[in-house]
């Protein structure tokens, strides 16, 4: 969270302190977030973890219980029109009518975009090879995700926020939905928010990154700042240990005896320095994936 | 759990523990009202003459009734995948929910009867209820595409509905009877048409569970409709503003119903009708079926009605429960809607939407009530040509205005209230703030003055709609002149309703009429606050 003050002037999304509880479950704990206009940010956390809630608050589908949330600096539950017009969305559920044929809710749905843009939306359908004519019920799930992205696309929107976009999809289909992502953020200052499970996806794509656990922010910065701040080292201590020393930024040890493996975060200078005081030497040395440091935070947290 | 079948039944009622008192509650809350506000006049319900109210009571719950037992027990495919017999699953569904529904029929029955001294039959009524049940079920477990849906449920209900009316002798035309004695015909009837559903739900489920597809002669015809449909009632432009977009999605989806099953009920009626005439050589069969049927007809849209307000719940999804989603059972929150995303991801606003659902309901009972109007001037115009006397239809002492006021306040205003007030109710329920006092007062005071429960309605309605009016006024979702005029007319539809009733029954009419003009104008003021609250939950 080391920038997202300076940042504040050009965000996008700007949450402070945002709280919320369904019944005696709480969802999200003072959560303050601030979202940069362009770039991807990507949205990671465990099942349960929070972030549909914080997508349904950034798109006005619930209203803040406590603290605020600014979406082009106004609140999206005050002013869903302004907002709404702005953004792309495709949920998770991908719950469209499914009564509908696929040129009509393509008709329907234009209506309520005044920047639709008629001429991509035609090349969108070919693109992903939907039959005008088929009702969305007769569509396979990874047809109707494609529709459901045609719509979120089609408007050229300045936020396009995707939630969960490729859960339960082939590989086919998931290429299409980052190549709409890549596509997007071509189109110079538009910023794109998704929330995945598939961390290979988050670390090919965005350029920011927030981890969110049983309703709070553990980690928030930009991906490649958070990549390099987290290290592998596996060091060999002179004597063995039942139990290795701590060492500065120590998030995790595993090992026995004179061999012991370290999950560090911070500088890489200091934590090379503080192992050589307690006469370690450095055996390996590795950056994590973001998969690792995922897992890392949530074990820790 | 020692069985499946008491696991089943746990998960059940666990599941569904708040809207299994619901139904019955919407279920019973229109007779008591109206049957609390009768016995302020010391009358006898156990009179013939209170044999339509009876019947419409009956009707009316257990159509309630029935959606609610279906809708809280939700798919059966959901245990497709689970290691139970087929049959284990049909008799769960088949058995338990014709048992529970006739449970609640009898209660209800039973609850007007000590309330009201009524002394209304019981049996007869949870036999019919066991029989239509039973009946249903091959078209309800496994979804049956709709034309199909709707012809098929048509024949049931007019078999089905002809053996109970028979039964009372509504139809015959000589003398009205409550139907105290079941006789060996009413039980065989009953014995084949529940021996029959329940055969043939098992072979539809048997044959859903293992992925074939029944194609049945009325399926290819909707095939061949469904082409002719894409090629010419396709939408194939645009709209030039939101909310009439949102007008037609409304349309399209949920209050269309109503127009659709007025004519093919109408359809239906007047075919009968004419066969009738026809076979018997006597235009006053045909004259007299066409007018009871039309009535019949009229009150079915109350209940289709009330359908098309809890298809807005599951289109919409306004819901607290807990609700089915794909083939498991999930704990959802309360904002998580089936179309509920794509909905309100659109930029509109719920003032606009609002509008847009008030518009296609008033566009549905216009048409609705167009078709009604065109069956009554086609009768009026073969009455008129065989010189038939009107008055062996309608009382002499009633007036044409009369009529026509209580027949566009009940047949127009109310189902308009019925499709609106949903939204308002679950509004009232999710805030809880002064639901629970007023349940548990009226609970009380229905029990030491019966006629409490009508005037304890119009203060509650009365109380919400100034809430709600105070609010969009706040929200700027209406303009002051707007207000006025709403709020005029419904003044003026009460006061029209209470002059056309007889004078000396002033105190029910009022409560009636003032109940029916608050819930008529509540909508305008409640389902924008209701909307914007389900969207922001």
């Amino acid at each position: 969270m080391s920038d997202s003050t300076n940042l504040s002037s050009a965000s996008v999304v700007e949450i402070q302190r945002l709280s919320r509880s369904f019944g005696a479950k709480r969802a999200l704990h003072e959560v303050s977030l601030s979202i940069p206009r362009g770039g991807v940010f990507g949205l990671i956390g465990g099942n349960g973890a929070g972030k549909t809630t914080l997508i349904k608050h950034i798109m006005g589908m619930h209203y803040a219980q406590s603290g605020s949330v600014r979406v082009f600096g106004m609140d999206p539950v005050a002013h869903p029109v302004e907002v709404l017009g702005r953004i792309g969305y495709m949920s998770e559920e991908r719950d469209i009518p499914n009564w509908m044929r696929v040129t009509e809710i393509m008709n329907y749905t234009q209506t309520f975009y005044p920047a639709w843009d008629t001429k991509y939306a035609e090349e969108l359908r070919e693109m992903f090879d939907l039959d005008p004519k088929q009702r969305i019920r007769n569509l396979s799930r990874g047809q109707a995700a494609r529709v459901c992205l045609l719509l979120a696309l089609a408007h050229r929107p300045e936020l396009l926020v995707l939630d969960e976009p490729s859960s339960g999809l082939d590989p086919v289909v998931r290429r299409d939905i980052l190549a709409a992502i890549v596509r997007t953020i071509a189109d110079e200052g538009r910023t794109v928010i998704f929330s995945s499970h598939l961390l290979d996806e988050v670390e090919r794509l965005a350029d920011r990154v927030a981890m969110i656990h049983d309703g709070q922010i553990i980690l928030h910065d930009r991906l490649d700042t958070i990549k390099e701040s987290f290290h592998r080292f596996t060091l060999r201590f002179e004597q063995p240990f039942n139990e290795a020393p701590l060492i500065l930024g120590t998030i995790e040890r595993k090992g026995a005896g004179h061999e012991w493996t370290y999950f560090c975060r911070g500088d890489r200078d200091q934590l090379i320095q503080a192992a050589r005081t307690l006469q370690a030497e450095i055996v390996q040395e590795t950056l994590l994936s973001l998969d690792d440091i995922f897992v890392c935070n949530v074990t820790r947290s | 759990m020692h069985t499946i079948t008491a696991a089943m039944a746990w998960e059940y009622f666990a599941r569904n523990r708040w809207t299994l008192l619901l139904f019955p509650f919407v279920a019973n809350l229109m007779p008591i009202f109206v049957l609390g506000a009768l016995s302020g006049y010391n009358v006898n319900f156990g009179s013939k003459e209170f044999i339509g109210i009876y019947l419409g009571f009956v009707l009316y719950t257990t159509a309630i009734i029935g959606i609610g037992v279906l809708m809280t027990q939700g798919s059966i495919s959901r245990f497709y995948l689970k290691p139970l017999s087929t049959t284990t699953m049909v008799n769960f569904f088949f058995w338990g929910g014709g048992a529970l529904a006739a449970a609640e029929i009898a209660c209800s029955i039973a609850i007007w009867n000590n309330l009201f001294n009524a002394n209304w039959p019981i049996a007869g009524p949870v036999l019919f209820a066991i029989a239509l049940w039973g009946s249903f079920q091959p078209l309800l477990r496994v979804p049956v595409k709709s034309i199909s849906g709707i012809i098929t449920a048509g024949a049931i209900v007019a078999g089905v509905g002809y053996w109970f009316l028979s039964r009372h002798d509504e139809l015959e035309g000589h003398g009205k009877n409550f139907w105290h004695n079941i006789s060996g015909f009413d039980l065989l009837f009953a014995v084949v048409a529940i021996s029959v559903g329940y055969g043939l739900t098992l072979w539809r489920v048997r044959w859903d569970r293992s992925g074939r597809q029944l194609m049945t002669l009325t399926d290819r015809i909707e095939e061949a409709f469904e082409r002719w449909l894409c090629q010419y009632f396709t939408l194939n432009h645009t709209f030039s503003s939101p909310l009439r977009a949102h007008r037609w999605f409304d349309f399209q989806t949920r209050t269309f119903m109503l127009p659709l099953v007025c004519f093919l009920f109408l359809g239906a009626i007047w075919s009968i009708a004419l066969g009738m005439a026809a076979y018997n050589q006597d235009h006053k069969i045909g004259i007299e079926v066409i007018f009871s049927c039309t009535n019949i007809t009229a009150f079915a849209q109350l209940i289709i009605a009330f359908v098309i307000g809890m298809v807005m719940i599951q289109g919409y999804q306004w819901n607290s429960g807990r609700k089915m989603r794909g083939q498991d059972q999930v704990a959802m929150k309360p904002s998580e809607y089936r179309i509920g995303h794509y909905l309100h991801s659109l930029p509109i606003s719920p003032t606009h939407m609002a509008r847009a659902i008030l518009q296609s309901a008033a566009w549905s009972i216009g048409a609705s009530t167009l078709l009604m109007s065109l069956s009554l001037g086609l009768l009026w115009a073969w009455m008129s040509l065989t010189s038939f006397n009107v008055h062996t239809l309608i009382k002499p002492d009633i007036q044409f205005w009369q009529l026509a006021v209580i027949g566009v306040s009940f047949y127009v205003f109310l189902p308009f209230a019925l499709m609106n007030n949903i939204a308002t109710f679950t509004l009232v329920v999710n805030r809880q703030v002064w639901l629970p006092p007023f349940i548990i007062g009226t609970v009380i005071l229905i029990a030491v003055w019966p006629l409490f429960v009508g005037l304890a309605l119009v203060a509650a309605v009365l109380g919400l709609l100034t809430y709600c009016t105070i609010q969009c006024l706040k929200r700027k979702d209406v303009t002051p002149l707007a207000t006025a005029t709403i709020w005029s007319f419904g003044v003026i539809v009460s006061i029209a309703l209470a002059l056309s009733f007889r004078p000396e029954d002033w105190r029910i009419a009022s409560v009636i009429a003032a109940s029916l003009g608050t819930l008529t104008i509540l909508p305008f003021f409640s389902l924008p606050l209701a909307l914007q609250y389900h969207r922001t939950t």
